[in-house]
């Protein structure tokens, strides 16, 4: 809905966008700690960088050092640092309907989280559509929600091998136990021709189900720290890890992808 | 030889015209306490070109004078002064001589009634009317000896005196000045019809008695403007809108670049109680805020109250805009309009029955989607996008006693794509009035109000078909009692009981829409107020207003009610049944002001008021929302309440050419709402688990001065103030600057009637940019970069200021038609103000991270003509 309010503002006003330069002022370093464990066979892995300011660039570098483990039913299972600032094991695979545990240490401070895997939901099939009014291509993501259970679903689009930044994030309030169509559309704001979908182009959906903390996460995060929308009090999103001045998630979740080649 | 004698016949006859209407035409105003004639004399020729001749033993004896005269011709102020001296004068061109008049012996006349003989007094009452159109008038200034009054909101005006000869004026803006001689003897019903004031540039620059702002009522943060004052102002794309042009007062700021909604006082957008014939107005925007819902064409008056409200309003903290319809012309069919680049207006009047009834249509309609018809593309020529306005009014005098007001308004926003997906949403009021005298001293109005608001969202989508409907409807019942009880005390008493149906939101669906059809618990409430006042004119000098309202809110089944702990999870669910009363909040609302006046010119005045909201606005978004939702009060959710003093001083200069007012608040607020960090604003949830409460504080100073008349009139005004909130749960429990905290509000409007075909007008606008949120850092997850905040609102939007011009050309004027071309630049220099700010990996060099400004409006030029006959 909000799309079409923005199509007749943008039609009615000529609006004109300039870069600026604002003086920011710097702050302390937070942790970010993202860590995920999926229901298929690969890798658990948690990555553990830190914010920094504004003007600075936009690389972030791993921290080294931190002791992370996961613990479920009572094992504990450690996760070494394969890499700086990443902490991975390939022999976890997680299992629907169990809790784990997230513990990281960084430097004396401790970090926890918990994530409940959700059962998963079919992903039935993906189809691309062009967009009425602007002639983009977007693609839909089809599944049948189950009724009576509260699910919340975490789509990741790929182009050609390219992640779409736009958080896509479901919840089945309004669609529980329907056959539900989601439209990944997005706005291009940036005018990156390689965001859009073209014919010839493969495109990836990974679609997962995530647990009620998590989908705060994702929502709150698209809400308030992405930068770009109208949003009158910016936020940092709501995690479900615990500790001071951490940012970040943890999430036990399950993995369907699908891809297609756009015609 | 007879051609001469004739010439100098009327060459002299025309002289002594000339003469004696200069005594009559001059008019001062002055005070004086124990002063000698001579003082007086010496006053007078400082203030007018005439000078005296008397003996100095006649001048410097006699009792000291005391008296206290405004704006009265010196033909009426010199029988004063020698009143009771045995003086007589002659006036000889510039010269006044004064004389012994030996036929005259030394005793008091009853020539003027300075003070009352006998307890005995009587009533002159009657209706302020326009002579043209037989409109009344609201607010029209009536001076008669020492007291004065102004006519309400039906043109009715009452005053009590003790029997005498007065001289009885009358001014309101934009008419015509008319004083009146009036013998009391008895209760007297004077009618009085003001004539229109033409533009003739003459009587402009002659006219010297406008209705200046009131020294003696105790009534502050108060502004009235009425059309034919704001006509000329320019404004964005043309489209006269008098929510835009408050906001050029102090006091009241505007919510963004071109927008309509507005803050008064450190309150949001949602503190404003907006009233159209005296029903709420929920949502008065259109467009996304750019244009607001009335109709100038049908509005005849507006005023605007920031502090100080009577206590027949209530329910909104911050400030109440009390807008009034025209009636409709009871004399004569005509019809006005206009052609503007985005929308139309025409509306009819007429009499139904002349001098007894009258009816009045408006509409307005915008054609932004006409443009978007010429666009090949056929996605683009299939959209609509437009709003539209109507506006209907008919009245009916039943009698003397009697008057009948039946007038409504629908409004209705249409934006989508045509086959696809669409919302539209508007108000609709009506209103019935029915207006009684009692007697020539209570005035009684009573008034059934129906009001509503809604959205709907359709999705047609093959496959996907739904709707969503959300409303809010009120039914409300008003009785007023204006009580003339005499010379010293007007009382208002009152009740208003309001039904409130909220509808939050109701989805019906298709079979395989992929969404379920559902319907969110309706709320109903009932909103009850008693009140009573009095002003009290306590002396000459000192005015006292006070008052108290007594509201009651009480929500009502049937429906869920929930306890919810400090995160917002539900801990335990109430059922109530239909009629059932969950609960009831109750306020006193004391409503204080007095008025003391220092000398004609001068006065101060205080007062402290109380106001509660039990409906609240909750957004999220920077600019007004079709889809903002308006809650009630529950269990959780208590009445916001405030408390504001303010204090004022209020000056007239030069004649009250000039009018400087200057006001300072302190208002603190009450059970304030702000959205959790990470709320779904689109939830079936209760909403109160998404929301968290805190209180605020707002203070400030407002100067204004303003030039009422001559060719060049306007205003400057300037506002220094402080907005601030403390939310638990936000900042860390800190007071942070609210978002329409600004510290610096400068507006300037001038008009400029340059000859009989031109005006001319500029207004230029400053003020501080918001207080708002920006990152302190950032960090990266899953590949991209995020915003990491710190401080809420510490950061400040760029500094807004802009200059529009408008310049507006009077056609030929015909017998029976009269059409004028409008031109306005609106931000002639074209600043580049900052819509948004938002932040982003550089689309350049992903490796940074930059701030990018969005303006909306630049050099918007915009013609528009607008005719009446």
């Amino acid at each position: 809905m909000k799309f079409a309010i923005y199509i007749g503002l943008i039609l009615l006003f000529s609006s004109c966008q300039k870069v600026i330069s604002i003086d920011l002022d710097s702050t302390s370093k937070q942790y970010v700690i993202v860590g995920t464990l999926t229901d298929q066979p690969g890798v658990c892995q948690v990555s553990i960088t830190q914010t920094k300011n504004f003007n600075d660039n936009n690389q972030f570098p791993g921290v080294s050092g931190a002791t992370v483990t996961l613990e479920n039913n009572g094992v504990v299972t450690p996760l070494p640092e394969t890499s700086a600032g990443i902490y991975q094991s390939s022999a976890l695979t997680g299992t629907p309907g169990n809790t784990y545990h997230l513990s990281v240490t960084i430097d004396g401070h401790v970090y926890t989280a918990s994530s409940t895997m959700p059962q998963p939901v079919a992903l039935d099939s993906i189809y691309v559509s062009t967009e009425s009014f602007s002639n983009n291509k977007y693609m839909t993501v089809v599944y049948h929600d189950p009724a009576g259970i509260a699910n919340y679903y975490h789509y990741v689009q790929y182009v050609n091998g390219k992640k779409e930044k736009t958080i896509f994030a479901d919840n089945d309030e309004f669609t529980d136990g329907q056959t539900v169509k989601s439209r990944l559309s997005f706005n291009n704001d940036n005018n990156d021709n390689s965001r859009d979908i073209h014919t010839g182009d493969s495109v990836r959906i990974d679609m997962f189900c995530i647990d009620p903390d998590v989908y705060k996460y994702w929502y709150s995060l698209n809400d308030g720290a992405t930068g770009a929308n109208q949003s009158a009090s910016p936020s940092n999103p709501v995690s479900n890890i615990t500790g001071t001045s951490v940012q970040g998630y943890f999430s036990a979740q399950t993995l369907q992808s699908k891809i297609i080649r756009v015609p | 030889m007879f051609l001469r004698f004739f010439l100098i016949l009327t060459g002299s006859l025309l002289a002594g015209i000339a003469r004696s209407q200069e005594l009559e035409n001059t008019r001062i105003s002055m005070q004086l306490k124990q002063a000698s004639l001579k003082e007086a004399i010496q006053i007078i020729e400082a203030l007018t070109p005439f000078k005296f001749a008397a003996s100095a033993e006649d001048i410097e004896d006699g009792s000291g004078i005391t008296l206290d005269i405004k704006n009265q011709p010196l033909s009426k102020v010199l029988p004063i002064l020698l009143k009771g001296r045995g003086l007589q004068y002659q006036q000889i061109k510039q010269t006044i001589i004064l004389k012994k008049d030996p036929a005259l012996k030394t005793t008091s006349s009853l020539i003027l009634p300075v003070v009352a003989r006998t307890a005995e007094k009587y009533t002159i009452s009657g209706t302020v009317k326009s002579q043209k159109t037989g409109e009344t008038i609201i607010g029209a200034t009536l001076r008669i000896a020492n007291t004065g009054t102004t006519s309400n909101e039906y043109g009715f005006y009452s005053i009590v005196l003790a029997p005498g000869n007065y001289h009885l004026e009358v001014s309101s803006v934009g008419m015509k000045y008319k004083s009146i001689d009036v013998s009391l003897t008895g209760n007297t019903v004077l009618n009085i019809s003001l004539e229109e004031d033409s533009k003739d540039l003459q009587e402009v620059t002659i006219r010297a008695t406008t209705a200046g702002r009131s020294l003696r009522t105790p009534q502050m943060g108060m502004e009235r403007l009425s059309m034919p004052e704001i006509k000329d102002i320019p404004v964005l794309l043309g489209e006269k809108d008098i929510l835009k042009t408050i906001q050029l007062l102090p006091g009241i700021k505007s919510a963004g670049d071109g927008n309509s909604g507005f803050y008064v006082r450190g309150g949001g957008a949602d503190q404003n109680l907006i009233l159209l014939d005296e029903a709420t107005v929920y949502n008065p925007s259109h467009l996304l805020g750019f244009f607001s819902t009335f109709n100038s064409d049908a509005i005849k008056n507006i005023v605007v109250y920031k502090a100080g409200m009577p206590a027949q309003y209530g329910g909104r903290l911050s400030s109440v805009v009390d807008v009034r319809m025209n009636e409709g012309n009871n004399q004569d069919y005509g019809a006005s309009g206009g052609i503007g680049l985005i929308s139309s207006r025409l509306n009819i009047e007429g009499p139904i029955q002349k001098d007894r009834s009258s009816f009045l249509l408006s509409g307005r309609r915008t054609y932004a989607d006409l443009f978007l018809k010429l666009s090949k593309d056929s996605n683009v020529n299939r959209s609509r996008l437009y709003f539209y306005d109507l506006n209907a009014k008919a009245n009916y005098i039943l009698g003397n006693k009697d008057r009948l007001y039946l007038s409504g308004y629908f409004g209705r926003d249409v934006l989508g794509q045509s086959n696809i997906a669409g919302i539209n949403w508007g108000n609709t009021t009506a209103t019935a009035r029915w207006n009684h005298l009692f007697n020539s001293r209570l005035f009684s109005n009573t008034s059934l109000i129906y009001s509503n608001y809604d959205f709907k969202i359709t999705n047609k989508e093959a496959g996907n078909e739904f709707n969503i409907i959300s409303q809010i409807k009120d039914w409300n019942l008003k009785e007023e009692l204006q009580w003339y009880a005499g010379s010293k005390n007007t009382l208002n008493i009152g009740f208003n009981a309001i039904h409130h149906t909220i509808r939050p939101g109701e989805i019906s669906a298709s079979k395989d829409a992929g969404v379920n059809s559902m319907i969110l618990p309706r709320r109903y409430s009932l909103e009850n107020a008693l009140y009573a006042t009095d002003t009290w004119k306590a002396t000459d000098r000192l005015t006292l207003t006070y008052g108290v309202r007594a509201s009651a809110f009480s929500i009502l089944g049937q429906g869920d009610y929930y306890n919810i702990d400090a995160s917002g999870k539900i801990i335990d669910t109430l059922h109530y049944g239909s009629g059932q009363v969950v609960k009831t909040y109750f306020n006193i609302e004391p409503r204080l002001a007095a008025g003391y006046q220092l000398n004609t010119t001068t006065a101060v005045k205080a007062s402290y008021v109380r106001n509660t909201q039990n409906l609240h606005l909750v957004s999220n978004s920077t600019s007004s929302s079709p889809t903002d939702r308006w809650v009630a009060n529950t269990n959780i959710i208590r009445p916001e309440i405030s408390d504001q003093v303010s204090i004022g001083y209020y000056k007239n200069l030069q004649e009250g050419r000039y009018e400087l007012t200057v006001e300072s608040y302190y208002k603190t607020m009450q059970h304030q709402i702000d959205y959790r960090d990470g709320a779904n604003v689109y939830t079936n949830q209760p909403i109160e688990t998404q929301l968290l409460f805190g209180k605020g504080r707002a203070y400030g100073i407002e100067w204004l001065l303003r030039k009422k008349t001559g060719r060049l009139t306007g205003w400057i005004s300037y506002t220094l103030s402080k907005t601030e909130r403390k939310i638990d749960g936000i900042n860390n429990d800190q007071w942070y600057n609210a978002r329409q905290d600004r510290t610096h509000d400068i507006a300037v409007v001038g008009i400029y009637q340059l000859n009989k075909k031109w005006t001319l007008s500029a207004d230029w606008v400053f003020y501080t940019g918001d207080a708002i949120t920006f990152p302190s850092g950032k960090y990266m997850v899953d590949g991209d970069v995020y915003f990491l905040y710190t401080k809420r609102n510490a950061w400040r939007m760029p500094s807004y200021h802009r200059l529009d011009l408008g310049a507006t050309c009077q056609l030929k004027k015909r017998k029976k038609f009269s059409s004028e071309i409008n031109f306005s630049l609106y931000n002639a220099y074209g600043r580049e103000n900052a819509y948004q700010i938002t932040f982003r990996q550089s689309k350049d060099d992903p490796d940074r991270t930059e701030a990018l400004q969005t303006s909306l409006f630049r050099f918007i030029p915009s013609i528009s003509y607008n005719f009446k006959f």
